[in-house]
């Protein structure tokens, strides 16, 4: 679409002047272009160019080529199981947001106006309290001493173990993220003219063919939206797993949180942060053409 | 039994009641129109015939079966949408072949030739791959015609499909509807609040007020007897003068001594109110009857006709004339009564 644009202000006057037709066609894209170079593609560049070196406790980076983070990294069973256990979680986070938020986003897109409001309102007011605010309040509630526990304790005289376990970090996560992909559901949902159930029913499609081969059909794009941010999200979450978590729910971000500032070995988490973007862009892309095929490909031209 | 029997239809939303108790006979092959202003309940009925809203009361038999409680998909009848509702992620052929697909058991093969041969009918010959959101709002109208035709439905429902395009275009999809009714004959229902539209598609005109039916006839007759000021002034323009009626045959103006003699068919009409249609006003007659005199208020070029307002005693009435104005405000002019007739008020 961009191309498309681009295409007619270059060729709606065949004017002699080329430089300045240049310049009209690529000087507004120059702020935006400087500033992807200089805080994503310069960073990330750099990221994995000192990922091939090797860490030195004195200097940080001695500049002897090395491939030893990756090799530990990907044949290190430690490390295999901490990327498996980063998609797993990234799957199961985005999997629940979707099963809970489609219908969430399909309810706020069809129910009375004032109903939602209420439920848009209840599903930006978590976006506008910090995640670690948020975050502090579930301990209070479900910490060992925390308040559920005390009342189970003094009631049925048992506690469970509400916090430090993956459990706890899948739950937080959905909580997180939810709101992502409830909010591009519903306005895609919202977007959908009302007539067309009607007309795939007037057709012969029942409630359950009109729903799917309509609605479902068009709020494709904003559930491909919302799951890649859940799922993109969740593989770099640090904070969520590092609060709720217990010492084995070790995420590739903790993993490059540690290395980083704590280690202070940034060649080593240069190289996980490396093999963490290549994860999930891949992921990513696999997700994105298996629903584009279900789509058809005209849209995304 | 009639085609299409409607009996009692009713619809209220609580308090609100959009359609009260009307009743309808269609015949098969007929072209019937749902005249009436905005709020009448003309969609409140057609979507109670389609199946998308639940009547409060009544029946409704479409080719000897009750359709009442028969969801919408059951009902073979094809619905042409105000807004179209085009699928737009589908191309021409698959949303022609959407009800292909639902109601049928066609092979790939089969279906082909059914949507190629509804789109050769609707004038849209080798459209199959195009892009709905590529196509213009005429073409669109006529996909959304295909897309329902092609099921060869008991009964075709139009809810204002021409509201929404530009005049030229809307009376070209006019003459077109007519035309493939006239060629397919499938008994159609259509909705609409543009008199014009009704009288020159329509065998038969249901003209509803307030959710009530008030008239049901040809355009023709709905147009020459009105019967009541609300149709007199719906269908066409009329002008009203509440009158007194004398003992000779006679109505006389209120507040005027200007009489009229009284049609027969008038003489037992238990009202006082006359309407006149601005075309029944003829402006200096060469000769005749019924002459008066009057002067000219105002004067509005129409194109192809002229409208004047023009004062006969203390009354105003609105009359057009074919071609430009030839009276300019304040002339004096006589005024011919040529045609008129009583409705109730
Ligand atoms: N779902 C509804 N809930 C409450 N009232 C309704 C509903 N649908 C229609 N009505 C009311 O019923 C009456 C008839 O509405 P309807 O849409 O049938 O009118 P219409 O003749 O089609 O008008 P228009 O020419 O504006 O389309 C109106 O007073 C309307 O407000
Ligand atoms: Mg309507």
């Amino acid at each position: 679409m961009l191309g498309a644009i681009t295409d007619y202000t270059g060729n709606l006057f065949d004017r002699p002047n080329r430089v300045s037709d240049w310049l009209d066609e690529y000087l507004p894209a120059v702020p935006p272009a400087a500033y992807l170079l200089i805080f994503l593609i310069l960073p990330i560049l750099y990221a994995v160019y000192i990922s091939f070196f090797e860490y030195s406790a004195t200097t940080i980076i001695s500049w002897n080529f090395t491939l030893e983070h990756y090799e530990q990294l990907l044949f290190d069973p430690f490390y295999q199981g901490l990327l498996w256990y980063t998609v797993r979680l990234s799957l199961i986070v985005s999997a629940f947001c979707v099963i809970l938020g489609y219908p969430l986003g399909y309810f706020i897109a069809t129910t009375t106006p004032l109903r939602r409001q209420l439920a848009l309102f209840a599903v930006f007011l978590p976006l506008m309290v910090g995640t670690v605010v948020r975050i502090y309040g579930w301990i209070v509630l479900f910490a060992t001493n925390g308040v559920i526990n005390t009342v189970l304790q003094d009631l049925l005289g048992f506690k469970l173990a509400l916090l430090g376990n993956t459990l706890s970090v899948t739950i937080g996560l959905i909580g997180v993220y939810l709101p992502l992909v409830v909010l591009p559901v519903y306005s895609s949902i919202e977007d959908i003219p009302d007539s067309l159930v009607p007309a795939a029913r007037n057709l012969g499609a029942n409630q359950l063919q009109a729903f799917y081969k309509v609605t479902f059909r068009l709020s494709l794009p904003g559930l491909l939206t919302g799951t890649i941010f859940v799922f993109v999200l969740t593989m770099n979450s640090i904070v969520t797993p590092d609060l709720l978590g217990g010492r084995s729910d070790l995420t590739m971000g903790r993993l490059i949180y540690d290395s980083a500032v704590n280690g202070l070995n940034w060649p080593f988490a240069s190289a996980v942060g490396t093999v963490l973007t290549i994860t999930t862009t891949a992921l990513v892309y696999i997700y994105f053409s298996f629903v584009r095929d279900r789509m058809g490909v005209s849209e995304w031209d | 039994m009639a085609f299409v029997n409607i009996q009692n239809l009713r619809k209220s939303y609580g308090d609100v009641v959009a359609v009260n108790d009307v009743s309808l006979d269609i015949e098969e092959g007929e072209f019937v129109s749902i005249l009436g202003p905005s709020g009448s309940g003309k969609t409140t009925m057609l979507k109670s015939i389609a199946g998308f809203v639940d009547p409060t009361a009544g029946s409704i038999v479409v080719a000897g079966n009750e359709m009442i409680g028969l969801p919408p998909e059951d009902r073979n009848m094809g619905l042409v949408f105000q807004r179209l509702a085009l699928f737009p992620h589908m191309s021409v052929f698959d949303n022609v072949a959407f009800g292909l697909r639902h109601r049928e058991n066609l092979t790939e093969a089969e279906m082909e030739e059914r949507v190629a041969e509804i789109l050769e009918i609707v004038s849209l010959p080798g459209y199959e791959d195009r892009n709905i959101q590529n196509l213009s709002g005429g073409e669109q109208q006529r996909v959304a015609l295909a897309r329902v035709l092609v099921l060869e439905p008991d009964l075709l429902l139009y809810d204002e499909p021409l509201s929404d395009l530009d005049r030229q275009l809307r009376e070209q999809m006019r003459r077109e509807i007519k035309d493939l009714h006239d060629r397919l004959e499938i008994t159609s229902i259509y909705v609409t609040h543009n008199q014009r539209e009704a009288l020159t598609l329509s065998d038969r005109v249901l003209v509803l007020h307030e959710g009530e039916k008030v008239r049901y006839a040809p355009p023709s007759e709905i147009y020459q007897d009105p019967q009541s000021k609300f149709v007199a002034n719906f269908v066409g323009d009329s002008n009203f003068v509440s009158v007194t009626k004398g003992q000779n045959g006679t109505v006389t103006f209120e507040d005027d001594d200007i009489s009229l003699p009284m049609h027969e068919a008038d003489a037992d009409a238990p009202t006082d109110l006359l309407y006149i249609r601005p075309e029944d006003i003829t402006i200096n007659p060469s000769d005749g009857d019924r002459v008066f005199s009057g002067t000219v208020r105002s004067t509005v070029h129409l194109g192809s006709v002229t409208e004047y307002k023009i004062e006969v005693g203390g009354n105003e009435f609105l009359t057009t004339d074919l071609g430009a104005p030839k009276y300019t405000k304040g002339d004096s002019v006589t005024v011919q009564f040529e045609d008129y007739g009583l409705v109730e008020a």
